[in-house]
């Protein structure tokens, strides 16, 4: 008993750093607050680029830099698919680029516009609505049902077999024989045992 | 062909952060234009001929040292553009400076003392042609 209590002790005086607090406004790196932005890009959206300047005094930058900091993981992480570049220190003015499927391209022009304004300008022309994404949620649940089978589409049970009280897997326990569909299509069932 | 490197995050479940990764294509460049350091857009060949040639630059959205800003349409240099530093190079009286207009094009040194458009490789032995991208250590 002893034993067991200097080793609780010593525990709980090895305790890690937590890992959150680590880094520049670490918010950012919080589920909720990624979560938490409303851009979904459109399907056709494949490449966003953002093209801005680090000096402190280009104030009309401001903006796209706070963008870049505080936006640009939440779209990166509502949009895994999509590309996000950005270019540093290039061009005098900033803007943001949307590059198609199509091969065409959507420039903003962002100069002294704040990092707000730059994300309601990208939903209302890049971005999936309010009601489609809602729609979309209700679509998702419909097909996360913990009923459906098959572990390779992300499921919990491969089979039935795996249930407590259902008919074991084959491969361990073979199946009666006249319970399988080769027996009785072959003819068996007529057989007098 | 060129070797193009395409940056794309990585996001760490644990950190919840992302991070730059990059996967390297070879492209092919059907007008020839592109050179070391562009910044290009490239895009999947449907129907390959090589197996090693996986895409096609179908944009050049940077040439390196000359860029264009997409929207005013000049010649830019970070966070100037040549017509400004021309004045103001003027303005301080500076003479002896870099002239972008009278300058040649770039690569002009391509294969005759600039031997960074192909892979370099470790010379052994010495040849009676001399190749330029053999180095010898």
């Amino acid at each position: 008993l002893l034993d067991s209590l200097l080793q609780e002790i010593h525990r709980r005086k090895r305790r890690r750093k937590m890992s959150f607090m680590k880094g520049i406004s670490p918010i950012r790196r919080t589920t909720n607050y990624l979560n938490a932005s409303p851009l979904v890009l459109k399907r056709r959206v494949k490449i966003l680029t953002v093209n801005f300047n680090e000096n402190e005094e280009e104030e009309h930058h401001k903006g796209a830099r706070d963008f870049v900091f505080w936006n640009l993981p939440q779209v990166q992480y509502k949009n895994p698919n999509v590309q996000i570049v950005t270019f540093r220190n290039l061009t005098p003015s900033p803007f943001i680029t949307c590059f198609l499927e199509d091969n065409s391209k959507i420039l903003f022009d962002v100069d002294s516009q704040s990092n707000k304004e730059i994300m309601d300008r990208l939903v209302k022309t890049v971005g999936k609505s309010k009601e489609l994404l809602e729609e979309e949620a209700l679509a998702s649940e419909a097909k996360s049902n913990p009923a459906n089978f098959c572990r390779r589409l992300g499921f919990d049970r491969h089979c039935i077999c795996e249930m407590p009280g259902q008919v074991p897997c084959p491969i361990m326990v073979p199946v009666p024989k006249h319970w399988r569909g080769k027996w009785w299509n072959q003819g068996h069932r007529y057989e007098e045992e | 062909a060129h070797k193009v490197q395409v940056p794309y995050f990585v996001f760490d479940n644990r950190l919840k952060a992302f991070f730059n990764h990059h996967q390297e294509f070879i492209a092919s460049d059907p007008s020839n234009e592109s050179k070391t350091g562009d910044v290009v857009v490239i895009q999947k060949i449907e129907n390959m001929v090589q197996k090693e040639i996986t895409h096609f630059i179908s944009e050049t959205m940077y040439k390196c040292g000359d860029v264009k800003d997409p929207i005013s349409g000049e010649y830019v240099v970070g966070s100037r553009t040549r017509a400004q530093m021309k004045e103001i190079e003027e303005l301080y009286g500076a003479t002896g400076n870099f002239d972008y207009e009278t300058a040649p094009e770039r690569g002009r040194l391509a294969e005759t003392q600039d031997f960074t458009d192909r892979p370099v490789y470790r010379k052994w032995h010495e040849f009676e042609k001399d190749d330029p991208y053999g180095i010898r250590n």
